[in-house]
């Protein structure tokens, strides 16, 4: 009941917050949302890499397929829901949670998909096939032309003739279009409103007495079998819901880029959320937060001294594992003693 | 009344047999041992009982009932629990969360509190360490907590695989009195693996002897702990 009312009230602060964005420059505005979308990507893969002790390297994969699934709804369907509900505040709200959705729903399908046979790998295995995972999803879309391949995405051109297409082909350049853009909707209530819903989603999952399971999973997964914990399923569970808030990032980020290109999903995307998630500290909630905040307004800060901004970057890294190898809030595990028995 | 029939079990680690066909009984209440060297197939067949490992041929029964192809989650619903070689303490979990997580499957989460005191009756010394991390406990406070944590599902039969390994003498006598004390108070079965085939076979009721994935020898164990090979073979003289 009081985490319901917290709930509640932390939606209500970041409407407010909300109406008066519009003063913020936009500069910072689009760094505070690009926060918020590596917020929900970085808890989402401590779900996985943080709680459940697996560990997933694709999670741009699925990141990716959220925001080209709903972008290209949005727009190759832009008449169907500007028809269905209108373009007015309330029209807008109501396509947007449904591309939400769609973006989030298939990313957790595609997780099920690549998920169930693959959780029974451990580690390293596990790492490298969902890094071909990412790896394939990217070079599908960079060679799908509805989509606008490798060029990116910016819209969907719809002929008269019914035709739809990412580009105007040769042949069609005499038939009349309407060419609909991605639809901004994207802004600081969306994006913060799915960081309280992950924050309080991922805390209220992890105290219950359910959520322990993840935690014994990851402690020894043995152990947890044999109390009776169907470790698979939990595995599944966290890998799932983890996806599906990847491909609600996409679909945020999506629609407020307004251009996606595939080399926003390549591999140093999904390397850049693994590296919130162990700088926080592995299943460390806040620690992943201040991580995906830092990490975030870094870049920006070194942006003056350009050339070396990405040495610095590494540097601060390799410095920040040398001095707490066991991330930002991380819990100091006891060192050696795990896994002797396996 | 037999609580536990395994018949002609068959297990395989890729090419290699583990288990050559182990038939084995346990009667309810009692306390039956399971004795053998580094590499018999003992802690195989426990875990091949609680569903961790598939057979490849052979029957497992409980009550009579056939239990070869359940999954592990169910076998615990079931009534057998396991305390795993080696504790397998969920080291970043604090002792009451690991022995929660010991009730893990059960429906009645109501009278946990009753199971809580129950263990503390048996292992006080689990009672004065509730907060702390269950990887910061000593060797033997382990034991008595992987011991608790499989009672915490209330088992009707208990598997305990190697409770005196890595433990110092001392606490092994005190852990097996109340192994028997819990036999005798609550009438729960109990296959205990043990490569101390002394201890086991004095707070034992039937002993089997395995060797290499067969069972070479069973008894009483009284009638065990006098046999001329046993003797030479297990305990040292």
């Amino acid at each position: 009941m009081k985490n319901k009312l917290l709930f509640l009230s932390s939606l209500v602060l970041v409407f407010i917050i909300n109406l008066f964005a519009g003063n913020i420059d936009p500069y910072y505005y689009t760094i505070l949302i690009y926060i918020g979308i590596n917020i929900i990507l970085a808890s989402s893969l401590n779900l996985i890499n943080g709680y459940t002790g697996q560990f997933s390297l694709g999670h741009a994969g699925f990141m990716a397929i959220g925001a080209y699934l709903s972008v290209s709804f949005s727009t190759y369907f832009a008449p169907f829901f500007i028809e269905s509900f209108g373009q007015g505040i309330f029209g807008n709200t109501i396509s947007f949670i449904i591309l939400l959705l769609i973006g989030g729903i298939a990313a957790a399908i595609a997780g099920i998909i690549v998920g169930v046979p693959s959780l029974r790998l451990k580690g390293d295995y596990l790492a490298i096939t969902t890094l071909g995972f990412a790896e394939i999803i990217r070079v599908i879309i960079q060679s799908l032309d509805v989509v606008g391949a490798s060029q990116g995405f910016r819209g969907a051109y719809i002929f008269e003739n019914g035709m739809k297409a990412a580009m105007i082909p040769a042949d069609m350049s005499s038939v009349p279009y309407v060419f609909y853009s991605v639809p901004k909707y994207t802004n600081f209530f969306w994006t913060f409103a799915f960081v309280v819903i992950i924050i309080f989603f991922i805390s209220n999952l992890m105290s219950s007495s359910y959520g322990r399971g993840f935690l014994a999973v990851k402690d020894d997964e043995i152990a947890a079998e044999s109390m009776g914990v169907n470790t698979t399923k939990f595995k599944v569970i966290a890998f799932v819901s983890g996806a599906f808030f990847a491909g609600i990032a996409g679909a945020l980020y999506g629609h407020f880029n307004l251009y996606i290109n595939p080399e926003d999903f390549n591999f140093l995307k999904s390397v850049e959320i693994v590296v919130m998630v162990i700088l926080g500290g592995m299943g460390s909630m806040i620690g992943v937060i201040i991580a995906a905040v830092i990490l975030t307004i870094l870049p920006e800060f070194l942006r003056g001294i350009s050339e070396y901004r990405m040495i610095i970057y590494a540097l601060l890294l390799i410095i920040m594992m040398l001095l707490r190898p066991q991330g930002l809030f991380g819990v100091q595990l006891r060192p050696g003693k795990k896994n002797k028995n396996k | 009344m037999n609580i536990l029939d395994i018949k002609n079990l068959h297990v395989n680690y890729g090419a290699i047999k583990a288990l050559k066909g182990i038939d084995l009984h346990v009667k309810d209440k009692s306390i039956v041992t399971l004795i053998g060297a580094n590499g018999a197939g003992k802690t195989t067949l426990l875990r091949t009982i609680s569903s961790l490992l598939k057979p490849v041929s052979g029957e497992i029964l409980f009550h009579g009932k056939d239990i070869t192809n359940l999954s592990p989650d169910k076998i615990v619903e079931t009534g057998i629990s396991q305390s795993p070689e080696g504790r397998m303490i969920f080291s970043n979990l604090t002792v009451k969360e690991n022995l929660e997580m010991g009730a893990y499957t059960r429906k009645d989460k109501h009278n946990l509190k009753d199971d809580l005191d129950f263990v503390y009756e048996f292992f006080p010394r689990l009672k004065e360490r509730l907060k702390q991390m269950g990887g910061t406990l000593s060797g033997g406070e382990q034991q008595m907590l992987a011991i608790s944590r499989a009672l915490m599902s209330k088992p009707k039969l208990l598997l305990l695989d190697e409770p005196s390994l890595g433990i110092a003498p001392l606490l092994v006598k005190s852990i097996f009195e109340q192994i028997v004390e819990l036999n005798k108070k609550t009438g729960i079965t109990i296959l205990l693996v043990e490569q101390n085939a002394n201890i086991a076979l004095s707070v034992a009721d039937y002993g089997y002897v395995m060797e290499t994935g067969e069972i070479i020898l069973e008894g009483d164990a009284k009638s065990l702990s006098q046999n001329e090979e046993v003797r030479k073979a297990y305990l040292g003289e």
